[in-house]
């Protein structure tokens, strides 16, 4: 079934074209990546999936209904949640007020005016859940500015994870984490339940080959090459880039 | 080396000691107090709400207002209009009606100034407030520049009961009680919670299912609603209300109040306005051409040495007195 549908996507941004002419679909439940170099347009797909931009032109779809118009939050409410490539955290609060807040965001009880927020039992057991799952339940009461950084980025999963969504788009979920820590997301992600359908932008390719199921290679805001990972990893064109790619980080 | 003696008392005391404490001062001393000090605990009281609402968009939220004076005033304005123009003295008709105007204020210009965000949101509140300064300085029916004057305590309704002196006190301490206790439970409920949240990422917030521009919108609306509770009592309080008090001078007090007294906390507002009303008062009478001065004086002596305000630091103090000390505030 399709979860997701991109039709002709594109972004300017004054003269730059972020994003150009993209069209893509994703099935329920599978699991897509998107790569591509620096400034190739995938943290700017991803907003306009998310809803944090519209596109110049072009549509989006969930669910074969007609979103491009619809308000992030909105999104939210249907089921699509993302992360930040950038950690994007409640900073001041403790993580079970992050997780409380992340709970609560899809509740009509978001609205209540005058029941204290620590006193939904029914909430609290998922929270409790979640961090536990995520190996975060002792750190709860501590402020998310004093975390790791590797702690922050497994709390910006959280936070999406509990809008409990049915399309989750990771922007570099692993970006700046040890191989440990990384291979810990990658595990997580495969953990997750097999009808939540993600899509995440990677550079660690460990993480994009233990994880997708299908990738998109972005170049200039343009797909060059979708494929299996087998396709991609033979695909000349991508080698190039990414050869490429790889010798600048490198410097 | 210091050691800090750790006291144990029950926990129900290192928790709500300071509540209990700050009660049993505002209950049990006034009457004993000379004349004009209750006046001016009273204005404190006063002052409290209307800085306690200030803190809902300014602490909690983070939105700069410089104009939450603008529902203070059309508050103030509205129960002089309603005592004087229309003759109605019944304080539970006037009170009611002032407070739902303000807060109707609110809701029409959070329209206007909730479109923008950052330092704009300033300008554009600062902006729509002195508009209605400069109406009401123009403005007949309500004595233009003179403002409304002649006010008297509140009427209660009741047969043969008048309020004095300090049972006016009380009557106002009474009402910053309960509208403490209002705003105490929005900032701990979800919806505060939210506010927070706001404060701290608006786009995560977004991207976590709140539509972030109506809590914005509705905490305006609250902190609308409470500004005029403020202005009321003020008109009662001082039997006056006058174009200035839609202003700038009464807006920035309410800030610095609250900055000097601890954002976000609720009661650091309090302690804030027990300071600087009672700072005003005593460069009124000694220096009242300094005033400026002197607490232009005080604000950056707070912000370079007191982060986080009086109430921040008195929190630190109390919890590190008890061995429990668990005081949240
Ligand atoms: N808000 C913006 N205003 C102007 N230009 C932008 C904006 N956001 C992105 N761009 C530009 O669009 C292009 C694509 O940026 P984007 O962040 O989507 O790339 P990316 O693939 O996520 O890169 P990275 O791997 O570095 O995260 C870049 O040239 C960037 O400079
Ligand atoms: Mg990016």
């Amino acid at each position: 079934m399709e979860a997701l549908r991109a039709e002709k996507l594109s972004k300017d941004f004054g003269g730059v074209q972020a994003v150009r002419d993209i069209s893509f679909q994703v099935q329920r439940g599978e699991h897509l990546a998107i790569i591509g170099p620096n400034g190739a347009g995938k943290t700017t797909l991803f907003s306009l999936l998310g809803g944090q931009i519209t596109p110049t032109t072009g549509r989006v779809f969930f669910e074969r209904k007609d979103i491009t118009a619809l308000a992030p939050h909105r999104r939210v409410h249907w089921g699509i949640a993302r992360t930040f490539q950038i950690v994007n955290l409640f900073s001041g609060l403790t993580v079970l007020e992050n997780i409380m807040l992340a709970f609560q965001g899809t509740k009509p009880s978001r609205f209540q005016l005058m029941r204290h927020a620590m006193s939904y039992g029914k909430l609290f057991v998922k929270v409790e859940k979640l961090l536990t799952t995520m190996g975060m339940w002792d750190r709860k009461d501590e402020f998310v500015h004093a975390l790791s950084y590797g702690e922050q980025r497994k709390l910006e999963i959280a936070l999406s994870l509990a809008t409990e969504p049915k399309i989750l788009l990771l922007d570099e979920p692993s970006c700046g984490l040890t191989g440990a820590e990384s291979a810990e997301i990658t595990g997580m992600i495969n953990n997750l339940e097999s009808d939540i359908t993600v899509i995440f932008v990677a550079h660690d390719m460990d993480l994009v080959f233990g994880v997708a199921q299908r990738i998109i290679v972005l170049h200039y805001g343009e797909i060059i090459v979708e494929g299996t990972p087998d396709d991609i990893k033979n695909n000349t064109k991508v080698r190039e880039i990414y050869m490429g790619y790889q010798g600048r980080a490198k410097r | 080396m210091i050691t800090v003696k750790r006291l144990y008392r029950p926990a129900i005391f290192a928790s709500y000691g300071p509540y209990m404490i700050g009660l049993a001062i505002f209950l049990i001393v006034p009457p004993f107090l000379p004349m004009y000090v209750q006046s001016i605990i009273t204005k404190v009281a006063v002052f409290a709400i209307f800085a306690m609402s200030l803190d809902l968009i300014m602490g909690y939220t983070g939105l700069l207002s410089l104009g939450h004076a603008a529902f203070f005033g059309v508050g103030g304005y509205m129960a002089a209009i309603l005592i004087k123009n229309f003759e109605i003295t019944n304080f539970w008709i006037v009170a009611p009606i002032s407070i739902v105007v303000a807060a109707l204020f609110a809701a029409v210009l959070g329209l206007i100034a909730l479109r923008v965000t950052g330092i704009y949101f300033l300008l554009v509140t600062f902006a729509l407030s002195m508009l209605l300064a400069s109406i009401a300085l123009k403005w007949n029916y309500v004595n233009g520049i003179y403002g409304m004057a002649g006010i008297m305590r509140p009427d209660l309704g009741l047969a043969g009961f008048r309020l004095n002196h300090i049972k006016f006190y009380y009557f106002v301490f009474l009402i910053l009680i309960l509208c403490y206790f209002l705003m105490y439970r929005v900032v701990n409920s979800p919806f505060g919670h939210a506010l927070r949240g706001i404060r701290e990422s608006e786009s995560r917030m977004r991207a976590l299912g709140y539509n972030t521009w109506l809590y914005k919108y509705i905490t305006f609306i609250i902190a609308g609603l409470f500004a005029g509770v403020g202005g009321v009592l003020f008109t009662y309080q001082s039997g006056v209300i006058a174009p200035q008090h839609l202003g700038v001078t009464v807006s920035t007090l309410a800030m610095l109040i609250c900055i000097i007294g601890g954002i976000g906390t609720l009661w650091g507002p309090f302690v804030g306005a027990l300071v600087i009303i009672l700072l005003e008062y005593f460069s009124s009478i000694n220096a009242p051409e300094r005033w400026p001065l002197i607490l232009g004086g005080v604000f950056v002596i707070a912000v370079m040495f007191l982060k986080g305000g009086i109430a921040f630091h008195l929190k630190k103090l109390w919890n590190k007195m008890f061995l429990n000390g668990s005081f949240k505030g």
